[in-house]
């Protein structure tokens, strides 16, 4: 095929262009409602951390002393069943915050004068314990206690990681390592499914890798109940990845979505969204780890690698638990 | 932004929508998503049009804010599973001289069916290079890289490419 071939071809691939309604006016619109919405966003962060550091400094400046504690529910009050992330109770020490030193050792305090909860310091080679808040709000802090740092989007990429280089050959030799691994590794981990095919490791495409390519991707076909799927294992370099695991799991996003901070510092966002009138459904599981490398397992209810109009399933064939044992494997890495 | 302001991007808008539509449409394969990437270009250029309308080459700006629009949109899980067709579709077009419309479906079914196998790169590059008839230089600009690698890309998504065409011909006739 001749380069005025391909030319004649790519013309006659528009013969069937269908007419364009284009309105620029409705576009403009659209454009300002998205600017204004977009400004009203930051406009409403902007408030929102106002009135919280203005809630916590005004108090600590003209020394009104306070009951120290968790604010929100109550021990017996349901828990909310919006999509959480988990954020690290606040570790600054009481001392700080209130006029009146408090002791050390909580055992010492005296029934009546201490605080209802204390919230202990942190134990300095412990990871912090957590809790659950939900992503739909801003998290509200313990009254009297400075609000948590925003570690999610802090965390992220770690600190001191420096971006890897690597080549063609590195990364093919890496990916049929991992290729190899994945064979019976899979099994392991999905142990139901059966004509389990992992796909070549590559980029752009199957197998396809170019010197500094920053991440490697493949798709591991497998039948389960008579139905054809496949889940697609994608790992970043170290410091490839810039979107933090926050921006991952926004708010808004539909019907799930959870942000995990592991023991280890490594982070886990669970991704479920729906296609709505497309049935399709894909569930993703990215584990952000402390050396900067991000590896996301994602599962379908269709057959992502079909060449045809996909066939929806009711559900998608994997689990949570498979995909975080599949994102979370120390040997699937860059 | 001023009435003036809105009246060049309207005139920019409206000449360049059917071209961006028609080069989506050869990076994508989907009509209705070209339509969508076309508009979400547009509504991105007209965001920072005060900076941008006094560019030698809006054109080739656009084409570029095209092209990551696209690129943004496939990394999304949604558009993975990328309808590319594997046989091709048994169609005939009656109105036309049985020739020329033999011809004309090789065309349109067999040489755009492969693109979409291409990787996307060197599927940008083809359509750039020999759709939007842009030169190597201009081609680098528009995808930020060096002309190198467009000719590169170039060569290896023809290459490709005519590979592809042969086998899949190869499986009409059998």
């Amino acid at each position: 095929m001749s380069e005025q071939e391909l030319r004649e071809g790519l013309r006659a691939a528009l013969v069937d262009e269908p007419a364009l309604s284009f309105d620029p006016d409705m576009l403009i619109t659209r454009a300002r409602r998205e600017s204004a919405r977009r400004r009203t966003l930051v406009a409403a962060g902007v408030a929102t951390t106002a009135v919280a550091v203005a809630a916590v400094a005004v108090p600590t400046i003209i020394g009104v002393p306070r009951a120290v504690g968790p604010a929100g529910p109550g021990p017996d009050d349901p828990v909310p069943a919006t999509p959480c992330a988990t954020v690290p109770k606040p570790t600054m020490p009481l001392e700080k915050l209130t006029k009146t030193p408090l002791p050390t050792d909580s055992k010492k305090v005296e029934p009546g004068k201490a605080p209802k909860t204390v919230v202990p310091p942190a134990e300095p080679k412990e990871p912090a314990p957590f809790d659950c808040v939900p992503l739909t709000g801003k998290p509200t802090p313990p009254s009297g206690v400075e609000p948590p740092k925003p570690v999610l989007d802090l965390d992220w990429p770690p600190a001191g990681v420096t971006p890897a280089h690597y080549t063609a050959e590195q990364l093919r030799q890496r990916g049929t390592e991992m290729w190899e691994y994945l064979s019976k590794r899979f099994a392991e981990v999905v142990p139901d499914a059966t004509q389990i095919a992992p796909g070549e490791f590559g980029g752009e495409a199957a197998g396809a890798v170019a010197d500094g390519q920053t991440y490697l991707e493949a798709f591991t076909g497998f039948t389960l109940n008579n139905a054809r799927s496949a889940v697609d294992i994608w790992i970043s370099a170290p410091g490839a990845e810039g979107v933090s695991p926050v921006e991952n799991c926004p708010a808004d996003v539909p019907p799930g979505c959870k942000v995990d901070k592991r023991a280890d510092g490594s982070f886990l966002v669970i991704k479920e969204e729906s296609g709505g009138a497309r049935e399709a459904s894909i569930l993703s599981v990215t584990h952000y780890r402390a050396n900067g490398t991000a590896v996301r397992a994602t599962g379908y209810n269709y057959d992502p690698t079909a060449h045809s109009a996909p066939t929806y399933l009711e559900d998608i064939p994997v689990t949570v638990d498979q995909l975080v044992a599949l994102a979370t494997d120390p040997a699937l890495s860059l | 932004m001023r009435e003036r302001d809105d009246d060049s991007f309207k005139e920019f808008a409206v000449g360049h929508a059917g071209t961006l539509r028609r080069t989506a449409f050869l990076f994508c394969g989907d009509w209705h998503l070209a339509e969508d990437l076309m508009q979400t270009t547009l509504v991105k250029i007209y965001r920072s049009w005060s900076k941008v309308h006094k560019q030698e080459s809006l054109s080739n700006y656009a084409r570029t804010v095209l092209l990551r629009t696209w690129l943004d949109e496939r990394r999304r899980p949604f558009r993975r599973s990328e309808l590319s067709g594997a046989e091709l579709p048994d169609m005939a077009d009656v109105a036309a001289d049985p020739e020329v419309s033999a011809g004309r479906m090789w065309a349109k079914h067999l040489v755009h069916q492969a693109m979409l196998r291409l990787p996307k790169g060197q599927r940008a590059v083809l359509v750039l290079r020999y759709f939007d008839d842009l030169t190597v230089a201009e081609t680098a600009r528009v995808m930020r890289c060096a002309e190198g690698t467009v000719k590169s890309q170039a060569a290896r998504g023809l290459e490709t490419l005519r590979a592809l065409v042969a086998r899949m011909e190869a499986e009409v006739t059998l």
